[in-house]
């Protein structure tokens, strides 16, 4: 079975000369986001069908500047490799909390969006404006994947330990589908978990679960998506643990990679991890397919 | 002699689809960016020869992003019509107060890129972020256009009335070339400036020791462009006092438009301003001269 992600970021060149003067992350690895050709060549070995192509405008921790305008551009040239979700930064138009932002989330539907995300605004879940960003994709029925932050990290909708703002949220937007991503979403698995390690990657063990497991109990609106290596960890640092988090939440958990270069990442095993997980017994085959494939279908070919 | 516009944007379509696809603001008539196909008439019209290209890479009170890459796109296509600014936000990568923007900065000014702008990030003037932006445009060397911005609107610089931030920041840069711009820049070109009427397009006689000319006075790294219905209306509201402010800092004032959709808009009688000026002798010949063009040429060399 084809894998679908739901996690990918990419960027195109017009021209040679364009792509020999784009710009990178700073460091010597010298990386940028993948192009769509590059994100083939691993989809082909990962077993990945088709991606849902994610930006932010946010300038919050970004080197590039993607916009809604690119994101179009690529996914109307590789219909066959991408989906894609919109670019809505809260703070745009009149940067106020009764911004008509359905105005922008229904232009971007119209032209094939089918979320909104990743959204990695660095505002806290409950300030006014990221508030109005809820309440707008909740009108337009759009799903929205968003990255959490803490005080220290450079982007994120930020949020306390323990995720009380998501789960504001989660309430006030029972029929928003909020889909959970990054190290401080993801360290919450476990209840273990101390200020420090939210933006990292939390080992060993998880000796109890952790809010990221209740507020997905109590609120069937939050899914979770097992893109990076911030998913990959939660997932397997304790493998009896992450099947049944997965085998439990298998209606609402999807596969997905965050691909944002070309350098192979060690939470590509993940596709390991859950193919094994079949092939041992440990996941079902229905959570198996839910998860790599048929969620997401269910979200995107709506 | 033809015009140089210090202040444009734009945006490039590659067919019908894009243009279509292109998100408008919401406002009637409003449209989005012009393409330079579409900027080419208006040139021709106001006697331009060629505009610089900012990009806007702050979300802030814009419909749609124009990112450095889709500028110098445009740049490269349309070499005879624009110069370019890169852009660059001050949260970008590590959103601290020591990123290397430099970095950024560096690798776009080695394409081509003359100058950083229009920066309309809503940080106030003395956050630690954006006092980086500045620190790295003045190791490099590149002018910084900006827009201010109040407590109200919903985007730019901040600064408080009377632009006290602007002033440490002129201070503590000092050879870092600023160049002002917006509403709330024009609008303390009068002393009688408040609260309520420093976002607004202020008309009638300009009253004296307003903080602009105080600033240009004082600091001769503060420039500014005379552009969008803001810089006009400054510049035109009291004649006399116009031609007498053009003329005392003629060195330091570009002439620009600022056009943001293919569309009429008040600002483009400042050529007649300026033309009606110089003809009746209220602007000298090298006045008229630098703000039309000199001063661009030099500052893009």
């Amino acid at each position: 079975m084809k894998k679908i992600d739901i996690h990918v970021h990419s960027r195109i060149y017009l021209t040679e000369e364009e792509e020999k003067s784009a710009i990178f992350r700073p460091g010597t690895e010298k990386l940028t986001y993948a192009t769509p050709e590059q994100i083939r060549t691993l989809y082909d070995d990962l077993g990945i069908e088709k991606g849902v192509l994610l930006l932010s405008e946010a300038p919050e921790g970004m080197h590039y500047t993607s916009t809604n305008q690119e994101a179009m551009r690529i996914v109307r040239k590789y219909p066959d490799l991408f989906y894609w979700f919109c670019s809505i930064d809260p703070r745009c138009e009149t940067n106020r909390y009764d911004t008509d932002l359905s105005y922008y989330i229904n232009h971007f539907k119209k032209y094939g969006a089918k979320g909104i995300g990743e959204v990695t605004v660095k505002l806290p879940f409950l300030e006014e404006r990221m508030q109005n960003l809820f309440r707008h994709a909740e009108i337009c029925d759009m799903p929205v994947l968003f990255h959490i932050g803490t005080d220290n990290s450079s982007y994120g909708i930020y949020d306390v330990m323990g995720l009380k703002q998501l789960e504001e949220t989660l309430l006030r937007f029972p029929n928003l589908i909020l889909i959970g991503h990054s190290q401080p979403f993801w360290a919450e698995i476990g209840s273990d978990l101390t200020e420090k390690d939210r933006d990292g990657y939390p080992t060993g063990p998880i000796k109890k679960a952790g809010r990221v497991v209740q507020l997905m109990r109590k609120y069937n609106n939050l899914h979770a998506d097992l893109s990076a290596n911030s998913g990959y960890n939660a997932v397997t640092r304790d493998p009896d643990f992450g099947y049944a988090f997965l085998e439990e939440f298998q209606d609402r958990i999807y596969y997905g990679t965050d691909i944002c270069s070309t350098r192979r990442e060690k939470s590509f095993k993940l596709a390991e991890f859950l193919d094994q997980g079949l092939e041992k017994n440990k996941l079902s085959n229905s959570a198996y397919s839910k998860i790599c494939r048929t969620n997401a279908l269910r979200l995107l070919e709506r | 002699m033809k015009r140089i516009d210090m202040h444009i944007h734009s945006v490039m379509h590659y067919d019908e689809f894009e243009k279509q696809s292109d998100i408008l603001r919401p406002y009637p008539n409003t449209g989005t960016f012009a393409t330079p196909e579409e900027l080419k008439p208006i040139y021709e019209r106001l006697g331009i020869e060629k505009g610089v290209l900012l990009p806007i890479v702050s979300m802030e009170g814009q419909h749609r992003m124009m990112s450095n890459e889709e500028i110098y796109r445009i740049a490269c296509a349309y070499p005879d019509m624009f110069y370019w600014y890169c852009n660059a936000d001050p949260r970008w990568y590590s959103n601290s107060e020591d990123t290397d923007l430099g970095f950024f900065l560096e690798h776009y000014k080695k394409l081509g890129a003359k100058g950083i702008g229009e920066v309309t990030s809503k940080l106030a003037f003395d956050d630690p972020k954006m006092r980086n932006l500045f620190y790295h445009a003045q190791k490099l060397r590149m002018p910084l256009l900006f827009h201010i911005g109040s407590e109200k609107e919903p985007y730019g610089i901040f600064d408080m009335l009377g632009l006290p931030l602007l002033e440490k920041t002129l201070f503590d840069f000092p050879d870092l070339i600023f160049i002002g711009h917006s509403a709330s820049f024009w609008s303390h070109i009068s002393k009688d400036v408040t609260e309520e009427t420093r976002s607004s397009y202020n008309k009638g006689p300009v009253t004296e020791g307003g903080r602009i000319p105080k600033l240009m006075r004082m600091y001769p790294n503060l420039l500014a462009d005379i552009s969008a219905n803001s810089g006009y209306y400054a510049i035109t509201r009291d004649p006399d006092f116009g031609y007498a402010f053009l003329e005392e800092f003629q060195d330091r004032l570009f002439y620009g438009t600022d056009i943001c959709a293919p569309r009429e808009y008040a600002f483009y009688n400042m050529i007649n301003f300026l033309d009606d000026g110089y003809k009746n002798n209220r602007l000298s010949k090298a006045a008229y001269e630098k703000i039309n063009r000199l001063n661009a040429e030099y500052i893009l060399k």
